[in-house]
């Protein structure tokens, strides 16, 4: 899906994207939110990647015929639309944020117990704390490496060698580590 | 929806799962903004501020995570796609292709058997010596129990974090321990994969509260039996 003029299948009238396009943007949408979204979200995530996705046809569609689309170009138009739909959500307090508010929770949410509960909130606000007290080069790396990223994109983002990265990471770590047990925290 | 596999490593589930309204006035930045700096179009200040803020804001650190996986999908699009060009590679340049790439890998193979092994310590700082390993070179993990042995500045209390190589998850610690060494129960590591490499370093505090860090050192792999 790199680049379209590679590939001669069918299009849909609508989008300009053959069907196999859509199914597979789709998929993909679906396999980033699901690995992403927490349980609080997890109910509207279908939503979420069906606009996302109806976001996309609609600027394949808007376009002119023969333009071609790279997928970079889509997945960035598909993050956005994303984005928006998620942020409406929050507007609409269809997504509370606060556990102060005594909106009804999703499903997953009711399999835990108040203490549970507070008990993450108490240690994510404790990792909050710890990271604003680290070093700033150690911080960055230790919450790329939160997010997920591996030591090669950490290292492209920050503008470090890989090694230099995994060498902040792991300090980073043991430095919050050691935070949250003066804290009383043991994750 | 299939429900979101939760991470190994409960620092980082625990970072995920935080829902704290942040306290702040800046507006949102935009979900393009968010993208380019995810994706590294962003200039380096810009994108460390938005990486900054996700820390206060569990909010913004959602969006960066979602931007960081459609992106992982966008690459795997990507390769995806060089693997069905793959084939189409034909006609007078494959034979001497194919015969270069296997010179590349002989030469590659002969200059990795011919290197020094390599030292058993990684991530060294050679500003940090206070604090070294006693473990012999190529000291192996014994599985029903491992001695971690270190020399440090005599009277400190010393800290210690094992954490498992791959994920940087923590598997084992131990803290003000007055003596040089500490033993990593069998339980600990029979509950490991059998492939697993572990990293180690040792924080010494001294009387008067300064902090000494050691190097990082690894053990494990083939030696984990």
């Amino acid at each position: 899906m790199t680049d379209r003029t590679h590939h001669q299948p069918a299009k849909t009238r609508l989008s300009g994207l053959d069907e196999a396009e859509i199914a597979q943007l789709r998929a993909r949408l679906e396999k980033a939110v699901a690995k992403v979204c927490p349980a609080w979200m997890a109910v509207q995530a279908d939503d979420l990647v069906q606009v996302s996705l109806l976001r996309v046809l609609d600027v394949v569609a808007k376009s002119e015929q023969d333009r071609t689309f790279n997928a970079s170009y889509l997945y960035r138009v598909a993050y956005s639309a994303l984005i928006d739909e998620l942020r409406r959500a929050r507007w609409r307090r269809e997504v509370p944020l606060d556990n102060d508010q005594a909106e009804p929770m999703p499903i997953e949410e009711e399999a835990v117990s108040p203490e549970q509960r507070f008990a993450g909130r108490q240690l994510g606000d404790a990792i909050t704390a710890c990271l604003n007290e680290m070093i700033a080069s150690r911080r960055r790396a230790v919450v790329l490496h939160l997010h997920g990223h591996s030591a090669s994109e950490s290292a492209r983002l920050l503008g470090h060698r890989i090694k230099q990265v995994r060498n902040l990471v792991y300090r980073g770590l043991t430095d919050l580590r050691s935070c949250l047990r003066r804290k009383g925290l043991r994750p | 929806m299939k429900h979101p596999t939760h991470d190994t490593d409960p620092l980082v589930q625990a970072f995920a799962d935080r829902r704290t309204r942040p306290a702040t006035t800046e507006p949102d930045p935009t979900a393009e903004d968010v993208w380019d700096a995810v994706n590294g179009d962003l200039p380096a200040d810009e994108t460390q501020h938005l990486l900054d803020r996700t820390i206060a804001d569990p909010r913004l650190a959602l969006e960066w995570r979602l931007a960081r996986a459609l992106g992982e999908e966008l690459r795997a699009d990507a390769q995806n796609e060089e693997q069905v060009d793959a084939p189409r590679l034909r006609g007078r340049w494959r034979t001497p292709l194919l015969w270069a790439a296997s010179l590349l890998f002989a030469v590659v193979s002969l200059v990795y058997v011919l290197q020094p092994p390599p030292d058993s310590s990684v991530y060294r700082d050679p500003g940090q010596t206070s604090i070294e390993s006693q473990l012999a070179p190529g000291a192996t993990v014994d599985r029903n129990g491992t001695v971690l042995r270190w020399r440090g500045p005599a009277g400190a209390r010393f800290e210690i974090s094992v954490v498992r190589e791959d994920d940087l998850s923590e598997v084992f610690a131990a803290r003000d321990l007055t003596v040089s060494e500490v033993t990593i129960p069998a339980a600990v590591l029979r509950s490991l994969p059998v492939d697993l490499v572990l990293l180690w370093r040792v924080e010494a505090t001294l009387e008067d509260g300064t902090q000494i860090d050691s190097p990082t050192f690894r053990i494990g792999r083939d030696t984990m039996q």
